[in-house]
């Protein structure tokens, strides 16, 4: 597919890449990496492989490279799922510097500039006591925001601006609501969201769970790149459960999904089939909107026997 | 017609690539060099690649067939332009016969994913190149690849049996067989093992397998001098017990893999990791007389297992250096630079002490490692790759290591191949033999041109570093 490349953007002026220069430099370019990219697996082309990334952000940087839609293509191309990090023996920062090159990009894809116009058009009241914020519409939102005698709020964070490489203006702008409307207690769930939060008395949601409820045999998925804190908190309520836990990139974030669908019904379905056959639960709303389409699938706040 | 249009034409738009990010990735491997292609091309099957040939031949354009860009000196980069030929998705496992001892593949399939399906059947492909789980088998054989394990097993020219490959004008050959022993002329499938894509490009390859080892066992030897290290090697060998790996980290490496690892290595000037594998009886009683041959010869400490866990943590050491080098030194990382240098076994010592006086000379710090069972030693240069000055040093560095390397009896390159980095250092002797077979079999040189003997240049060329 053709894409038109879109240079109206704001012309960032700082390049976060020079903080990474170092860092570029380290890769020995010996390509491990690509045995633990999915993206990669299922298109073969260089540029889609993390090595491919990091060598063409250092071409943006130096200035050997100009960009271009191909360039703005392979750069977003990637779900930021970190797995390649697990592998890198060189130890490098490859999502980090993904995140830099495309803070450092002029021109967005398509799909981004109408989320980005999406997500900053959001608005809904903000009010009462606790704020539930979910990045989903989805109706289990509601349920437990009665569960919690919080109000919900369906327009998560604004997480998806930053990992697009834009400046999330749209989590300041709720910060100042929330302050605005003497909300006493945030609670959030992508662990992703915690850093927006951390001026406030927020709390992930996953610390209000006593219990989960299941019966047979189920496959947790817990993208890798969530922090090990919240990683090992999941796997504590499952503790002693019949389970398998599957940590690869279903490509459900709504930037990847949007932009590569076909990739991200591929990488969907390989989480399905790692699953060999048992139950899938997600640990993100977002995981669960996009695998359900795919797979019998339910998220753990479905199944979650919260305390009190 | 210009050649994009022309191999859309023949092959199909859909296996061409001429966007930027895809020419400017395609135009690195794991070397210190870059260059962009003019296109790139993902051939499907043997059929794509005979037409990719001849359309390169007719309009005289250079052709470089690539695996997975995982080669250090430089074979895969494109430096008169041209096209590249990705082989990655000419990745099927055709056959594997147990009962013949052979598996035909094509090219592009990894070399951990084939030893995977074989170990179903209780077998393995042997050479074991360090970037095992990425590499392809085509690349394997065009450079010759090897690794740890080659003391025992033999590197990949021990095992291909027979080849089919695309040679200008675009003709597709079967070299070789499917048997064991062949002695019908020719071993043409030999010559192509380390061409680095100079002649013709493989589209399968049949490789013997062997039966899995029952079980490994692995020693860890330290030394305080690395003559003993030297002779605890020689005393091995001598012994007549052949290990399954002997692995050699001097002071630097030691001190880079404890800086950035948990391991907890012995802080010495030399320790040697030995492995045995074979009949876990055998293996017990070989690994303690190794112990014991390492305390004769000095070793000042000695200390083995056959728990998977510890073996695995012992080889995270050794495979950690690499990365620890780049990491070790502030604004110096790892370049690949004379890195692959072969001697004989005996004179292993001699020639690690002689790096670390050059070393000193420069004041270029110089970690060596590698296959000391088998002469194959590492040394990686920690330079500043954006000084212009510091890439000077380090050639007058590669030039003089390179002296001693030949005084020694040895060899430019044990496993990684020539390329560019290693082309100055090659046997001058051998150089008027290989330029006419490449004429006759690519008499318009378009087959991977000005790499091995055809680069005569400086090194310090095509740099990726800027």
């Amino acid at each position: 597919m053709e894409r038109k490349h879109n240079n109206q953007f704001t012309l960032q002026v700082i390049k976060m890449l020079e903080k990474y220069h170092k860092e570029i430099l380290t890769c020995t370019g010996c390509a491990f990496c690509k045995k633990a990219c999915q993206v990669y697996f299922h298109t073969r082309k260089e540029k889609d492989s993390p090595k491919g990334r990091i060598m063409i952000s250092y071409g943006l940087l130096t200035g050997e490279l100009k960009e271009d839609a191909s360039i703005v293509e392979s750069l977003q191309k990637c779900a930021l799922c970190r797995l390649c990090e697990s592998v890198c023996p060189s130890m490098i920062k490859i999502t980090d510097i993904i995140r830099a090159a495309r803070h450092d990009l002029k021109g967005m894809l398509p799909e981004h500039e109408r989320i980005l116009r999406e997500i900053e058009a959001w608005d809904e009241p903000v009010e009462g006591e606790i704020l539930l914020v979910m990045n989903s519409r989805n109706e289990i939102v509601d349920e437990i925001a009665k569960k919690l005698h919080a109000t919900a709020w369906h327009g998560g964070c604004g997480a998806a601006i930053e990992r697009m490489g834009r400046e999330n203006k749209f989590a300041e702008k709720l910060i100042k609501k929330i302050k605005e409307a003497g909300i006493k207690q945030v609670i959030y769930y992508e662990p992703y969201c915690r850093k927006y939060f951390e001026d406030l008395n927020a709390v992930n949601i996953i610390d209000m769970i006593e219990d989960v409820e299941i019966n047979g045999s189920y496959a947790v998925h817990i993208p890798y790149d969530f922090d090990d804190e919240f990683i090992e908190k999941v796997k504590s309520l499952f503790k002693g459960k019949d389970v398998m836990y599957i940590h690869e990139c279903c490509g459900g974030r709504i930037e990847f999904r949007e932009a590569f669908p076909e990739e991200a019904e591929k990488m969907a379905n390989d989480v399905i089939q790692k699953s060999k056959g048992r139950k899938i639960i997600t640990t993100s709303l977002e995981c669960y909107e996009h695998l359900k389409k795919y797979g019998n699938v339910v998220d753990l706040l479905h199944i979650a026997k919260f305390k009190g | 017609m210009d050649i994009v249009s022309l191999l859309e034409d023949a092959i199909g738009k859909e296996k061409i690539l001429a966007d930027k990010a895809s020419l400017y990735s395609y135009g690195f491997d794991a070397s210190i060099h870059h260059a962009m292609p003019s296109v790139v091309v993902t051939p499907k099957s043997e059929e794509d690649v005979i037409e990719i040939i001849k359309i390169a031949h007719e309009n005289a354009i250079p052709v470089i067939a690539r695996g997975a860009g995982t080669a250090l000196s430089g074979q895969a980069v494109p430096i008169k332009g041209g096209i590249i030929l990705d082989m990655a998705a000419m990745n099927k496992i055709k056959e594997i016969k147990i009962e013949n001892f052979y598996c035909k593949v094509e090219p592009g399939v990894v070399y951990g994913e084939l030893n995977k399906q074989l170990a179903k059947y209780g077998f393995f492909f042997p050479p074991s190149p360090g970037s095992g789980d990425v590499c392809t088998i085509g690349g394997m054989i065009a450079t010759n690849a090897s690794g740890m394990r080659a003391i025992k097993y033999g590197a990949t020219r021990d095992y291909v049996l027979g080849l089919r490959a695309v040679f200008p004008p675009g003709k597709a050959y079967a070299l070789g067989s499917s048997t064991l022993k062949n002695s019908s002329g020719y071993q043409i499938e030999r010559l192509l093992v380390g061409s680095e894509g100079t002649l013709g490009v493989i589209t399968e390859a049949t490789i013997k397998i062997i039966p899995l080892p029952e079980k490994r066992g692995v020693a860890l030897a330290s030394f305080d001098s690395l003559h003993d290290a030297g002779k605890g090697v020689a005393n091995i060998i001598a012994s007549g017990i052949i290990p399954s790996a002997l692995e050699i980290m001097d002071k630097v490496c030691i001190q880079a893999v404890n800086k950035s690892m948990n391991i907890g290595l012995p802080d010495v000037e030399a320790i040697l990791i030995i492995e045995k594998d074979g009949k876990e009886e055998e293996i017990k009683k070989d690994i303690e007389r190794i112990a014991e041959i390492c305390r004769k010869s000095n070793a000042k400490d000695v200390v083995f297992t056959f728990d998977e866990k510890e073996m695995a943590n012992l080889w995270k050491g050794r495979k950690g250096v690499l990365p620890s080098l780049s990491r070790y030194g502030g604004n110096k990382i790892s370049v690949s630079l004379a890195d692959d240098m072969a001697v004989p076994i005996s004179k292993i010592p001699d020639a690690v002490k002689a790096f670390q006086e050059l070393s000193r000379k420069y004041g270029i710090l110089i970690g060596t490692y590698g296959h000391a069972g088998d002469g194959n030693l590492h040394t990686k240069i920690l330079i500043d790759p954006t000084s212009e000055e510091e890439w000077k040093k380090a050639e007058k560095l590669v030039d003089e290591i390179y002296k001693v390397v030949y005084e020694l009896g040895g060899i430019v390159s044990g496993e990684h191949g020539i390329g560019i980095s290693k082309a100055p250092w090659m046997v001058k002797e051998n150089i008027e033999l290989m330029e006419k077979i490449k004429a006759a079999i690519d008499p318009k040189n378009i087959m991977n041109p000005g790499k091995m003997m055809q680069w005569k240049g400086s090194i310090i060329t095509n740099l990726r570093y800027r």
